[in-house]
């Protein structure tokens, strides 16, 4: 578009090209000057403030391409787990949790996170059975959620019941199963009695050295002292506060839980256990386990019975709260997920456009200032106000196109790369939702560029169109 | 906006009672074709006061003059004098606080803002002491600056432009790789990119060597002999020398002329 082939030729070559003749042959292409090539030979005139403004652009894309592409991911992600979770979910009474009745479930207090993000707290129905190493098997398992409480800025905890088959065991993203290894990160332990207790992995190297998982064990009195965090009190590591528990001799455990996450200190017991054999926290130390927050995700439960039976587990519970989660709750919550992450969408969206913005007014501002007299020369050749911000307007919307397009690529490749990743954190698992780069997003995030550069240039042109050109050329 | 490159035979030039005169007669017999055949610049009574804080400074006090068509026209005065001002009013780049300026038949103090501009790309052309070339343009660039807007810059003038001054070689040099002299015909170039048929020059030759400067005076005094008219602030004795008729300036008042 511009003029620019010979402009790294030697002057003396150069006009002895031309003078021979060749200047009769200039390239009517090269030199198609317009406001176009004016703003494309100003933002090349002056890399650093051109990368710099660039650069600002591209990283504010770039961060608005990886919120809007996770938070869509994980959007879809989810829904689709609210889906499958209230279409799947076996009706489990709550006696098959209890171990005292004679069956093939036992239950499973199981501290976890629940996460807006963590689509597994929700997802997990079918999962590898890895109880005997020799007979890994898929099948279901179910699980209630016993109470929730918000856990900072990271989501909710809750205790989930698990039913498990207590030959077999099970393993899910959490407490996962190395077969290579033949050894757990994580493992439900359970007896062939239906009772059931997991240890951190921690603390069974410290209690139980040289055991590997799977391994019958007899619990010895002077192993039999563990370790329980009350409920709703198993944080992250170094957070928790244990409570001593000393009635577990004789109890035969094989398996052993997760060595990566916050509960590596940490014993999970049976809820019924705990009520039946513990005495419900009845320990030398710790607070009773007084109360049970239930949380059934089945509309057909019989809250009633429910709470009877919760009732009954121990007679150390003295109050309970059941809720049941319905159909349109599962709705409510998927709606709800889907409002958070679109305000928070639209507030990273706010303060993208906003950094962008000033970075191009910023970036303007200087250029005017420094091209003043310039823009003086270029009133007084006869160029209207509306053209000087034309051209500022122009050059905005160059640099915030190269950022745009700089930052969309970048960013959409951290969301390939990211997505489905596992981020281990201390005493925090987080998988990150496949992010999608929607066409919404690119245009969307195309429409906030362009508005960045027209309200970056508002002001930056208001002042190059406002100068009087005498005024101007007689600065110094 | 009109515009007019006929050359004609310049009258004497008059200034003074003479130029109230002419002005008087353009504005109430000829009317305005007439008057752009006769005077390219009418000056008349025009005062030109800047605030400076609390101070006001005239620049320009009651001044009259007329300057013809066709003919190179020097101004000449001290620092302080009103040469720039008087350039930036007839140039409309500036209006006068009173008084009336009338170049090519319009008067420019009632023009609107927009008009004034419209007058400037395509009835002015500017040399600067300066040169105000843009650096990051081509030669060639620099000369289409002021059609920059246009829907199809004028490419071939452009390139006749720089044949013209000298410059046809080097079209693809920025301002950077060319000499003084150079940069000061790449600005004549750019003047005359409009076909004006009024060149201003603010003391176009003072940051130039003398031969350099010469080279300068006599592109203006080709330009001329077009029909084109050029008004030229300056110290330069060798300038005033050359001029058809000069006008000297002091304190905003005009205290002489010659030619």
């Amino acid at each position: 578009m511009l003029a620019r082939a010979d402009r790294g030729r030697g002057g003396a070559g150069g006009a002895k090209a031309a003078g021979s003749g060749a200047a009769a042959k200039v390239d009517r292409e090269q030199v198609g000057f317009g406001p176009y090539g004016y703003v494309l030979a100003q933002s090349r005139s002056n890399p650093i403030r051109t990368g710099a403004t660039v650069a600002t652009v591209a990283v504010s894309v770039a961060f608005l391409i990886i919120v809007a592409s996770l938070s869509v991911g994980l959007s879809g992600g989810t829904e689709v787990a609210l889906l499958d979770y209230k279409a799947g979910t076996p009706v489990l009474p709550i006696s098959d949790f209890a171990p005292t009745r004679e069956g093939r479930h036992v239950g499973l207090l199981a501290p976890t996170l629940l996460d807006p993000s963590d689509v597994n707290a929700v997802r997990i129905r079918s999962q590898e059975v890895v109880g005997d190493p020799a007979r890994v098997s898929v099948s279901p398992y179910t699980e209630l959620v016993l109470g929730r409480r918000p856990l900072g800025g990271l989501g909710f905890q809750a205790l989930r019941l698990v039913g498990v088959d207590p030959a077999v065991g099970l393993a899910t993203p959490h407490l996962s199963y190395d077969r290579s290894k033949g050894l757990a990160l994580g493992r439900v332990l359970s007896s062939p009695d239906g009772a059931q207790v997991v240890l951190g992995y921690r603390l069974w190297q410290e209690r139980f050295p040289g055991v590997q998982p799977g391994s019958r064990i007899t619990l010895r009195p002077e192993n039999a002292s563990l370790y329980f965090a009350p409920v709703g009190q198993l944080r992250a590591r170094g957070e928790v506060t244990l409570t001593r528990i000393d009635a577990l001799a004789g109890l035969e455990l094989v398996g052993v839980l997760d060595r990566a996450t916050e509960t590596d200190l940490c014993a999970f017991v049976p809820l019924g256990y705990l009520a039946n054999v513990t005495g419900a926290g009845a320990t030398a130390a710790g607070p009773r386990c007084e109360a049970v927050s239930v949380e059934v995700r089945d509309p057909g439960v019989d809250l009633d019975a429910l709470a009877r039976e919760l009732v009954g587990l121990s007679p150390r519970i003295t109050s309970y709260y059941v809720t049941a989660t319905r159909p349109s709750d599962a709705s409510g919550l998927r709606e709800g997920l889907r409002s958070s992450i679109y305000g928070w969408l639209v507030i990273a969206a706010v303060v993208t456009v906003a950094a962008m913005v000033l970075g191009v007014s910023n970036t303007a501002l200087l250029s005017v200032a420094q091209r003043r007299r310039e823009i003086g020369t270029l009133r007084a050749l006869g160029l209207a106000r509306r053209e000087v911000l034309r051209l500022v307007t122009y050059e905005a919307l160059f640099l915030v196109m190269m950022g745009w397009t700089i930052g969309f690529l970048s960013g959409h490749i951290v969301v390939s790369t990211m997505s489905g990743s596992h981020l281990q954190m201390e005493g925090i698992g987080l998988w990150l939702a496949p992010g999608r780069t929607v066409p919404s997003i690119a245009v969307g995030s195309l429409l906030a560029a362009l508005l960045a550069a027209l309200a970056g240039a508002a002001l930056p042109g208001a002042r190059a169109a406002g100068l009087e050109p005498a005024e101007a050329l007689s600065g110094p | 906006m009109s515009r007019s490159s006929k050359q004609e035979g310049g009258p004497a030039p008059r200034a003074g009672k003479g130029a109230e005169e002419a002005s008087e007669g353009e504005a109430g017999q000829d009317g305005p074709g007439e008057a752009r055949a006769r005077h390219m610049i009418v000056l008349k009574q025009v005062t030109k006061t800047f605030r400076v804080g609390d101070r006001e400074v005239h620049a320009l006090r009651n001044l009259s003059l007329v300057i013809p068509r066709g003919v190179l026209a020097a101004v000449q005065g001290p620092s302080g004098s009103g040469k720039t001002t008087m350039l930036n009013l007839v140039g409309a780049m500036d209006v006068p606080t009173s008084g009336t300026v009338r170049v090519d038949g319009h008067d420019l103090q009632t023009l609107t803002d927009d008009s004034l501009t419209e007058f400037r790309r395509r009835n002015v052309g500017f040399v600067f002491q300066f040169f105000n070339l843009i650096p990051v343009l081509s030669a060639v660039e620099n000369v289409l600056v002021p059609t920059m807007f246009d829907p199809d810059p004028p490419l071939d003038r452009a390139l006749g432009l720089l044949e013209r001054v000298g410059l046809r070689d080097r079209w693809d040099h920025t301002p950077g790789r060319l000499s003084g002299g150079e940069r000061q015909r790449l600005a004549v170039a750019r003047a005359l990119v409009s076909d004006p048929p009024l060149v201003l020059a603010d003391e176009p030759t003072g940051n130039l060597d003398h031969e350099t400067g010469r080279s300068i005076l006599d592109l203006f005094e080709g330009i001329v002999r077009e029909g084109k008219t050029v008004v030229v602030v300056t110290h330069d004795q060798e300038v005033a020398r050359r001029a058809k008729v000069v006008f000297r300036l002091r304190d905003g008042v005009l205290v002489g002329e010659g030619g």
